[in-house]
């Protein structure tokens, strides 16, 4: 019985290995196979040629594709930095403000985060509308041409980037907050005693505690936010003259308006290598010893 | 006395169960149906009465007229149930797409136009009743463009039933007090000319957002330029001397088109990105005039529900769409059909229920007045359960404007790749109209990407 008892935790493991065999790595085989052939919705029913690495040629040489690249990285990185740095000082202020006014505050932080993207979606288009929106009422109660924001190239990835930040800054919000309220308040009275000022006490001590959370919370919203493509697949479709057509969303048009599903596929795999990428640098750049 | 008692009641017995015994039950056959809501029709798809049996309390004229109702009366073995999968507008190709490579059973798929070449391809669907379909056509003189669009490599899938005809809808009393009377704006240079001043009366004098809404929502917006590139010459595409296809816009006429509609947003058209916003948009009378189609015309008719015919014309015109000086009417006239997947568990029946409805007036005058939509031939056009009803409702110069727009339709190439080729000009139209292109430029750029399409 003994000589068995190491195998005991795979046993136990087994399961979630299974589960997780399947649903994760059966479906990236498949999709790997998929974006090695030439699978359309016309042949689906048929045999799907082995094409090799022809679909990856298609993408990039899609004349759609590098505007969706640029597209991507304007969204992501205006997205995620905005995040980072409106969630981040929200939760400071937060932090810093009495008991009684969190605790009305942090419910109202989140209610953007709590609504459906289906819901958040067309509530921006509608704030935004040329004819029905808000915004338009006001500009034109100031005697001003009402815009068309989500109608014009220059202002519909602004449109679009200021509702994924709507959206997206509460989860920092709550995720710093929930960090800072972490930090020792021994640590806060000693940094005092030894005269530390509040600027070396933010940068020399708060900082490092707060590192592997800002970590976690910059892989996470980079995550949601370069997926995010149903907000703008609401908001936008993607136009006009694709100017919202981020990358993600040209593999789900590809796929379910065109049927290339093989294309689709493609796009899905690289999408990932792009944000694998991405959180390789983070780790990097932010030097946490995730383990410990 | 008994004896006779216990006989009559023995025959009564041996009667009795032999009626039971030998009393034919009704098959029930259940049709499976993936089709889109529509306001007129939210949850039927006007084939026949599903679910709890509130039909026939809220439409009973339509109901004894279904061709499920119909059907059961010519076949009185047989007990038809309905199944409907009702599937938004925004979410059905998906869900076609799912159909298809899950080789889903239904029985009957709604299909529009634009769509049939491609899904027919998949294999998916049956041509298998093909001659019937070809057979009613000629009888019934189904519009020739409604032929081509039901056809693919040569079989016809199903029948395009049912159209629609894109249609500008005007408020006469701004068009009036900018000097322009319907006959001004019913040729595109009339209307181009007569923009700025429509736009500035509208603004100025009605408080209203301008003058004409153009919708730039989605590639479905180039079949309005479809119609314009047809009328001066162009096509979607055309046959080489070889026999392939290759684009047929990147030509004068393709450049006139894109120049048009830049030409229209200079005189004053506003872009509307959010179509859906736009009849209401008319209605409230935020413009002068609206890209709209036929469609509306309940809209307009439901909203002043005490007017007479007379006074709504007075009040609005609608012109099927502008046709440019010395050309014909010629206008994108797509639709929908009903198709049926060879994994239909029961095929023959399906098509005898839609047969039915084709070729019961009644029955089919329901469906097209229910749904807002238009007939696609001369016989149904003509059909006095149609007419009668329907001009109720449409104001006579509308409905003959509305045939002439259907009548003068042009259908999409039957090609498998059409969305991709849709989205390449729409890609140009907006590089034109919003992105400072050349015409010129962004037909050729649209053209390569096209025979790549093509080619591949």
């Amino acid at each position: 019985m003994h000589k068995y008892r190491a195998f005991v935790p795979y046993f136990f493991l087994f399961p979630a290995l299974a589960i997780l065999f399947f649903f994760q790595f059966f479906a990236w085989g498949w999709n790997i196979n998929i974006a090695l052939r030439d699978v359309t919705i016309m042949n689906f029913r048929r045999a799907w040629p082995f094409v090799g690495l022809q679909n990856f040629r298609d993408i990039f040489t899609d004349p759609v594709t590098l505007i969706t690249l640029r597209n991507t990285a304007i969204f992501a990185t205006t997205g995620i930095v905005s995040q980072l740095l409106i969630g981040t000082g929200i939760a400071y202020l937060l932090f810093r403000a009495e008991r009684k006014v969190e605790n009305i505050f942090r419910p109202i932080f989140i209610i953007p985060w709590l609504t459906s993207v289906l819901v958040a979606s067309f509530g921006w288009r509608l704030v935004l509308g040329r004819d029905t929106g808000i915004v338009n009422m006001l500009i034109s109660s100031l005697g001003f041409e009402p815009i068309s924001f989500i109608g014009h190239p220059a202002t519909a990835m602004l449109a679009i980037v200021i509702a994924n930040i709507w959206r997206g800054t509460p989860f920092t919000i709550l995720l710093m907050n929930s960090a800072m309220t972490s930090i020792n308040p021994q640590l806060v009275e000693a940094s005092k005693i030894d005269g530390a000022s509040q600027w070396t006490f933010y940068t020399k001590i708060a900082l490092p505690i707060l590192k592997p959370f800002i970590l976690m919370n910059t892989i996470l919203i980079t995550v949601w936010t370069i997926n995010a493509y149903g907000l703008i697949l609401n908001m936008t479709g993607g136009g006009p003259l694709n100017a919202t057509r981020v990358f993600p969303l040209h593999g789900y048009l590809a796929a379910f308006s065109e049927g290339r599903f093989s294309f689709a596929a493609g796009i899905t795999m690289l999408s990932v290598l792009m944000t694998l990428v991405l959180i390789y640098f983070y780790l990097r750049f932010y030097d946490v010893e995730l383990v410990d | 006395m008994k004896k006779i008692a216990l006989s009559l009641l023995v025959l009564g017995l041996v009667l009795g169960l032999g009626l039971v015994g030998f009393g034919e039950e009704k098959e029930v056959i259940t049709l499976k149906v993936m089709t889109t809501p529509h306001p007129g029709a939210p949850h039927y798809g006007y084939l026949g009465p599903v679910g709890d049996g509130t039909t026939q309390e809220q439409i009973p004229e339509w109901y004894e007229n279904s061709p499920v109702v119909v059907y059961e009366k010519n076949h009185p073995n047989v007990d038809i149930k309905l199944d409907v999968d009702v599937v938004p507008k925004s979410n059905y190709t998906k869900q076609l797409y799912l159909a298809v490579s899950a080789n889903k059973k239904y029985d009957l798929v709604r299909i529009d136009e634009m769509q049939v070449a491609q899904l027919a391809e998949t294999g998916y669907f049956t041509p298998q009743f093909s001659e019937d379909y070809k057979q009613w056509a000629e009888d019934k003189g189904l519009y020739p463009n409604f032929v081509d669009g039901s056809t693919y490599e040569g079989d016809m899938y199903g029948v395009l039933d049912r159209t629609g005809s894109r249609a500008i809808w005007v408020w006469k009393d701004v068009l009036h007090a900018a000097g322009y009377t319907m006959e001004d704006i019913s040729t595109a240079e009339g209307l181009l000319e007569a923009l700025p001043d429509i736009t500035e009366t509208a603004k100025e004098e009605f408080g209203m957002s301008g003058g004409l809404e153009y919708p730039f929502d989605a590639g479905w917006v180039v079949d309005q330029s479809w119609g314009w590139l047809y009328q001066l010459g162009g096509s979607i595409l055309e046959k080489n001397e070889d026999g392939e296809w290759v684009p047929g816009f990147n030509n004068e006429a393709g450049v006139k088109t894109l120049n048009y509609i830049k030409d229209l947003v200079g005189a004053g058209a506003t872009l509307q990105r959010d179509w859906q916003w736009m009849l209401a948009n008319f209605m409230d009378r935020k413009y002068a005039m609206t890209y709209e189609g036929s469609w509306a015309v309940s809209a307009v008719t439901s909203a002043y529900p005490d007017k007479s015919h007379e006074e709504l014309v007075d009040m609005v015109g609608v012109i099927p769409t502008t046709v440019f000086e010395g050309k014909d009417l010629r206008a994108l006239a797509g639709g929908w059909m009903w198709m049926i997947p060879r994994a239909a568990p029961h095929p023959e029946v399906a098509h005898d229920v839609l047969m039915t409805m084709l070729n019961n007036r009644e029955s089919y005058a329901h469906m097209l007045i229910q749904e807002g939509n238009l007939p696609t031939s001369e016989w149904m056009f003509e059909a006095p359960q149609y007419k009668n009803k329907v001009t109720k409702d449409i104001p006579e110069p509308w409905y003959e404007q509305f045939q002439r727009g259907v009548a003068g339709g042009v259908h999409r190439p039957s090609l498998a790749k059409y969305s991709q080729i849709q989205k390449a000009f729409w890609d140009a139209t907006q590089k034109v109209v919003v992105g400072g292109v050349s015409a010129e430029k962004a037909l050729d750029s649209a053209a390569k990407q096209v025979r790549n399409i093509l080619e591949g």
